[in-house]
């Protein structure tokens, strides 16, 4: 090889090098809160092809989050994996994680390409409403790293633990993750094989293209399977932020990438550590410990990558419902003849009305069900201890 | 027994009964003396021959125009003796004002004595620091400093606790330290309407015992619950329905039989415990109800009754409880909320809420629970009618919205907003200046010089 050749290749390498940093640094800088706009935390997780088409067709509905994944998944047709190598900052941490182990083998591991089962599982069970493992996506697990930074304490960093233990397989397997696991890679690998079936039909031999079918008939039939029999099993348990779409599709929508808890000025969004079954560890539920959900923000539905928090417009805040408050009239202090009304006046919405029957003399609070939004602030608002007597519940 | 009637009694009652309606009697226009003689020998019989009555004009009753007898003429006059009318009435004298208190009934203290609302919610609140302070302070605190000192005054004096106290023992402190001041006091007196000269209060109409008189002040104080005096002078207000009650107290809750009741779950409407061993005052909240409606009023107090007397006999038929028994039922209905100014600040919850630090800042309100942060600032701009001048508003029914009102009315606020408005309306009597032009400044310097807590 001259030096005349040479030197383009090595100009290349850097110029590739520094522009997978600056994609790194523009993806942290997005999700860290140092741009005015809080809403830019939802681009990196966005920018996913296969977060955008299966929640996509999971929730049906599309908005203009869902638009931002555009240009990966055109560059996915026109150049596989350019994305990978040029642009993933996962990717380029495992990339620098592998240096840390160079004696390891540096060869693809001889596995089957579980991500293209994953993605495809995915899909299917994305057709009947639950996409199974949208979590898994490097940009989610990303961002719920970088975003776990910006408070490091309480269990908020378990929502950014997935990165790390992506890292630490790069440290184990080299390659295994990227090559084999990763659901996004394999998308890309997908969707050029998809276009190799529609545009060059001679380019792949038959036998691959029976053996993608098969496979993509298989992976996507038992996702519907799996994804259809998690829905019908989902029940109404936990408060939602406002916008989630329903129960039963929620935890699969949702990411896990923590953008609507950090976004939340009033910190009432915590991750779920096992309270409501499985299917919805680290989904973001609301508690009303200290503060309510404020009924002029909408913070928490603008920054959700994969719908599922849809965006709610600060008029309709009044008509999203999280739940309902109800009212233990064995511990209001109402109903015993004292005098409080603290969830009455806290009711932002004049929901809560404080009720006298005239023919038993007894008190107690009655709750509209069409104007009661389940924002919590009667709750917050409640005097009695250690239980309240009024809390929000699901719907 | 001999009454000598009169020819105008006569005709007055006819007249009243409408027997010469329409016969043209007018006597609408014509002056009367003032009512209230000078003393009358006992014994003597008198005519009333100088007082002019009612009559009826083309089918309507129409009351003749009469000069009114001015009863006195002070500083600073107080309409109303709860807890908002005393602290107003020893501020202002203290001030240094010439003060005269009128009250309807014939004690002091309000809905805290005549209602029977003997606890006092909300004296205390939690500090940026986490640390519970005392922020009703001033002749509030001093009123329950002194129930302290007296037999069976006050329970749960204490820091976080909210005091409950004994509305004879209560009666008694509030005439001493009035006496003391050397503030004058009408009792048995009902203030029915206002003087005004334009839109400036000049005073006050009230009708007693001895007929109706007039009270001429440089400031009048609206501590009448209801801005009877306010509304008369024509100030603008909102008027709310409002849960309405009537408190009892419970005897003998010392004599229940522990072992008969043992297992039992305690019978509803026991209440909550009172200076005095056995004996347990009971809160109502009542329907809503139009406290300015005197029907309403007469059928929730006929209402109420019954329902007390009915809820001590559930009481007494639970085992152990049978000697228990209705010590008395609350000579005051317990009106919340009637009116409310439109003052020229108006407190919103959200201000409470959010801790707004106000300049003109006259008083802190706490919130009810005791585990709760949020003292809440109180503007001197709600005691100042927006329209009328010459009058200050101090109690339940300054300026805010409703349900911030449901805050105000209670007893800590009420010695609050009193207190300043005393402070303000002696200020402005001594300076000459009209309330809503005092030196806000100097009012917040004697405040604090008085003992109350602005911060």
């Amino acid at each position: 090889m001259t030096d005349a050749a040479a030197q383009p290749k090595r100009t290349g390498r850097v110029l590739r090098a520094v522009g997978r940093c600056c994609a790194l640094a523009i993806a942290t800088l997005l999700v860290l809160p140092v741009l005015p706009a809080p809403w830019t935390a939802v681009v990196p997780a966005a920018a996913s092809p296969y977060v955008a088409v299966c929640s996509v067709i999971a929730a049906r509905a599309l908005g203009w989050v869902a638009l931002l994944a555009l240009p990966v998944l055109v560059l996915a047709f026109l150049r596989p994996r350019w994305f990978c190598r040029h642009a993933c900052p996962v990717g380029l941490l495992l990339e620098v994680v592998g240096w840390l182990r160079p004696s390891a083998r540096r060869h693809t591991p001889r596995l089957p390409a579980i991500g293209q089962w994953l993605a495809l599982l995915t899909l299917g069970a994305a057709l009947v409403g639950y996409p199974l493992f949208l979590w898994l996506d490097p940009l989610a697990l990303f961002t719920g790293f970088v975003g776990a930074a910006r408070e490091p304490f309480g269990v908020a960093w378990l929502v950014g633990a997935g990165l790390p233990v992506v890292l630490l397989l790069g440290l184990l397997v080299p390659n295994l993750w990227c090559a084999r696991l990763c659901p996004l890679g394999a998308t890309q690998d997908l969707l050029a094989a998809l276009k190799r079936l529609v545009w060059r039909r001679d380019a792949a031999p038959s036998a691959t293209r029976r053996a993608l079918a098969r496979r993509s008939v298989l992976a996507m039939g038992m996702g519907a399977v799996c994804g259809a029999g998690l829905v019908r099993r989902a029940r109404a348990a936990a408060i939602r932020p406002p916008g989630a779409v329903d129960e039963a599709r929620f935890t699969g929508l949702c990411i896990r990438c923590g953008n609507c808890m950090r976004a939340c000025p009033s910190e009432i969004l915590h991750p779920d550590v096992g309270d409501h079954g499985v299917a919805s560890f680290l989904t973001p539920v609301a508690r009303f410990d200290h503060k309510h959900c404020v009924a002029d923000c909408t913070a928490c539905t603008h920054v959700c990558p994969s719908g599922a928090i849809r965006p709610v417009a600060p008029e309709q805040k009044a008509t999203v419902f999280m739940g309902i408050a109800r009212v233990d009239a064995e511990l209001c202090v109402l109903s015993q003849d004292m005098d409080c009304a603290a969830c009455v006046q806290a009711c932002p919405y004049g929901a809560v009305e404080p009720k006298f029957d005239e023919d038993t003399y007894v008190s107690s609070i009655a709750i509209d069900a069409s104007t009661c939004t389940g924002c919590g602030a009667c709750e917050v608002a409640c005097y009695t201890t250690p239980k309240k007597a009024i809390v929000v519940t699901p719907r | 027994m001999s009454r000598h009637v009169s020819r105008r009694d006569m005709l007055n009652l006819l007249g009243a009964s409408g027997v010469i309606a329409g016969l043209g009697v007018s006597r609408a226009a014509r002056a009367d003396d003032p009512v209230a003689a000078p003393r009358t020998a006992t014994g003597k019989v008198v005519s009333s021959s100088m007082h002019s009555p009612a009559s009826v004009v083309d089918g309507k009753v129409v009351q003749p125009q009469r000069t009114l007898r001015v009863a006195a003429e002070t500083d600073v006059l107080v309409v109303g003796g709860g807890p908002a009318g005393v602290a107003a009435a020893l501020a202002a004298r203290r001030t240094g004002a010439k003060v005269l208190l009128v009250e309807r009934y014939g004690h002091l203290g309000g809905l805290w004595t005549g209602g029977l609302v003997l606890i006092v919610i909300g004296m205390h609140a939690k500090g940026p620091d986490g640390k519970l302070i005392q922020v009703t302070r001033g002749i509030g605190e001093e009123m329950m400093q002194r129930l302290g000192k007296v037999h069976r005054g006050i329970v749960n004096h204490r820091l976080g606790a909210s005091p409950t106290v004994d509305a004879e023992a209560l009666k008694y402190v509030m005439v001493e330290m009035v006496a003391e001041a050397g503030v004058d006091v009408l009792l048995h007196s009902w203030c029915v309407d206002a003087i005004v000269d334009g839109k400036t209060a000049k005073g006050a109409i009230f009708e007693s015992k001895s007929g109706r008189q007039a009270i001429l002040a440089k400031v009048v104080i609206d501590a009448s619950g209801d801005g009877d005096i306010y509304a008369a002078a024509g100030a603008e207000f909102e008027h709310h329905r409002f849960r309405t009650g009537l408190v009892h107290r419970i005897g003998n809750l010392d004599k229940v039989d522990r072992a008969k009741a043992k297992g039992a779950k305690p019978p509803r409407g026991l209440g909550g415990l009172t200076p005095i061993q056995g004996v347990n005052w009971v809160n109502m909240q009542g329907p809503e109800a139009d406290g300015l409606d005197v029907r309403d009023l007469s059928r929730l107090e006929m209402n109420h009754r019954r329902a007390i007397w009915r809820s001590v006999e559930r009481v007494r038929q639970s085992p152990g409880y049978e000697r228990a028994y209705l010590l008395e039922t609350a000579p005051q209905l317990g009106v919340r909320i009637t009116r409310l100014l439109t003052g020229v600040s108006r407190l919103t919850y959200k201000d409470s809420q959010a801790g707004t630090k106000f300049p003109d800042a006259i008083g802190v309100g706490g919130p009810w629970g005791r585990d709760k942060v949020g003292a809440w600032q109180i503007p001197y701009g709600c005691l100042v009618p927006r329209s009328v001048d010459g009058v200050l508003a101090a109690g339940r029914c300054i300026s805010g919205e409703l349900r911030m009102a449901d805050l105000l009315r209670i007893i800590p606020p009420c010695f609050v907003t009193g207190h300043a408005a005393g402070v303000a309306a002696a200020v402005s009597a001594k300076d000459g200046c009209p309330p809503r032009a005092v030196e806000v400044p100097k009012v917040q310097r004697i405040l604090k010089e008085q003992g109350a807590y602005l911060a």
